[in-house]
């Protein structure tokens, strides 16, 4: 595995959903509006997690940015971060497979 | 047919120099090659047609990502790190970030500042034996005699002076215009200021003092130095936040901004960056913050802590330096004597001062981390 992926990888609650929410590029506010949505609320994001985190990712190219009409910044995710995604999807996917099967054994 | 003109400080300039391209596209001058040595751009006659130009900077990257591609983006002319792109749609939608050219323009204005600044004073050297020499041998003919000298010397000084200062105030320009630094004043309310000497020291308690005036209905409109100038506009509720930054990259200012907050100060520099942000919220509104998760915010209040008591270190062992030096003198002139008295009192409040402040800075520190718990 590369060695971005191994340093991002478990990812937080916030980044994994940041990356989720760019199936298209998007502003930082319609992010914060697409991860709300996803987590019907629960998750709220303020500008500085978002510039924190997604400065940080475009250092390592998980991501590209690009300047609006108006200068605005949109995020779009890069190849590296789909990688990124996908290993972290086959973990979480892992985790969710135990969850149903030990489940009963928990009540 | 071909054009050639010569565009001398195209790099610093880039708005300009993309501006220029497209006019000359209308009338049917496309650009077809770049000399970087020469600043000479060549021009090829073709069709009189509507042409975004973009110039972008890239030292790793020397193509187009497929995205930009599909927005119609091409490479017109690629140099070394430079990429000249143009587009043909009328209304675009995506641009290529500029954050690697402002990184390239800030550097070079730097540098150029250093480099002025050693050269200044090196070619100043010779003006000043030149003058000392003339004074203490009282002869007129020596300053006389190299007056050509001198001239060339001061011209030489004049022409490094005026080119940094060019540069670096084109490069402030661009980059406040590509990070959307800009502070909006507030044309109207009556006006209240007051003064908060070392707010940077205590953001915190700056924060907290800030959100305590506009309960009284003042909100912020600038920060000059110490100054904090106010307006009576009766916001409902105001959230501040007041941050630093070892460096803020070219979306900072354009992500908060956009996601509603204001900026009312904030420092000149990109490096070691202190910014104070306000935003109005109603009561039924979950106040707003820049980040609600409780590690940011502790590693953001760890940063300013790291800074501050740094300086404060810094500044406390250069005061204590100079006090002991200057105790150690004993010199029995008067005028020696009284202005080492002036400077050791002045070199003690000080000291003591700093110290204080230290003090308020750990204590503060500490209060601070305490409140998120």
């Amino acid at each position: 595995m590369k060695k971005v992926i191994q340093k991002y990888m478990p990812m937080t609650e916030t980044a994994f959903y940041i990356l989720l929410s760019l199936t298209e590029p998007r502003h930082g506010y319609g992010i914060i509006k697409r991860v709300e949505e996803m987590t019907n609320g629960r998750i709220t994001l303020g500008s500085g997690t978002i510039y924190g985190t997604l400065t940080k990712m475009q250092r390592d190219e998980i991501i590209t940015i690009y300047a609006d009409d108006k200068r605005k910044t949109i995020y779009e995710i890069a190849d590296l971060g789909k990688e990124l995604m996908q290993a972290e999807m086959k973990r979480l996917k892992e985790l969710h497979d135990n969850v149903l099967r030990f489940e009963g054994d928990f009540q | 047919m071909k054009e050639k003109k010569v565009k001398w400080l195209w790099s610093y300039n880039v708005d300009k120099t993309e501006c220029w391209l497209s006019e000359m596209a209308k009338k049917g001058w496309h650009l077809s090659s770049v000399n970087r040595w020469t600043r000479i751009f060549t021009l090829e006659k073709g069709e009189q047609k509507h042409v975004t130009y973009h110039i972008q900077y890239d030292s790793k990257n020397h193509s187009l990502p497929t995205t930009l591609q599909k927005e119609g983006w091409n490479i017109a002319v690629s140099v070394g790190n430079w990429l000249f792109l143009t587009n043909e749609v009328p209304t675009i939608r995506l641009y290529p970030s500029r954050d690697k050219l402002v990184k390239r323009n800030r550097t070079h204005a730097y540098t150029l500042s250093v480099l002025a600044t050693f050269q200044i004073s090196f070619s100043m050297l010779p003006i000043i034996i030149l003058g000392i020499l003339a004074s203490v041998m009282e002869e007129e003919s020596i300053l006389a005699g190299n007056v050509w000298f001198i001239l060339l010397l001061v011209t030489e000084i004049i022409v490094i002076a005026s080119f940094s200062i060019y540069v670096f105030r084109a490069y402030r320009r661009f980059e406040k215009r590509e990070m959307d630094a800009v502070i909006d004043s507030i044309s109207s309310g009556n006006k209240l200021r007051k003064f908060k000497g070392g707010w940077m020291y205590q953001l915190e308690e700056t924060k907290a003092w800030l959100e305590r005036i506009a309960k009284e209905g003042y909100e912020l409109e600038k920060v000059t130095a110490a100054v904090f100038t106010f307006r009576k506009t009766n916001p409902s509720n105001l959230k501040y936040e007041c941050m630093f930054e070892y460096k803020v990259q070219p979306s900072y200012f354009a992500t908060h901004k956009e996601l509603g907050w204001k900026l009312k100060y904030s420092s000149n520099m990109t490096l070691l960056n202190y910014s104070i942000w306000a935003m109005p919220y109603e009561d039924d509104e979950e106040m707003p913050q820049f980040s609600y998760d409780k590690q940011e915010q502790r590693q953001a209040i760890k940063r300013a802590f790291k800074m501050n008591i740094g300086m404060s270190i810094y500044l406390i062992a250069i005061l204590l330096f100079s006090f002991y030096t200057n105790t150690l003198q004993q010199v029995e002139p008067f005028i020696y004597w009284s202005f080492g008295g002036v400077m050791r009192v002045l070199l003690l409040v000080f000291l003591l001062f700093w110290s204080y402040k230290f003090i308020q800075i750990l204590f503060s520190y500490r209060k601070s981390l305490k409140a998120l718990d």
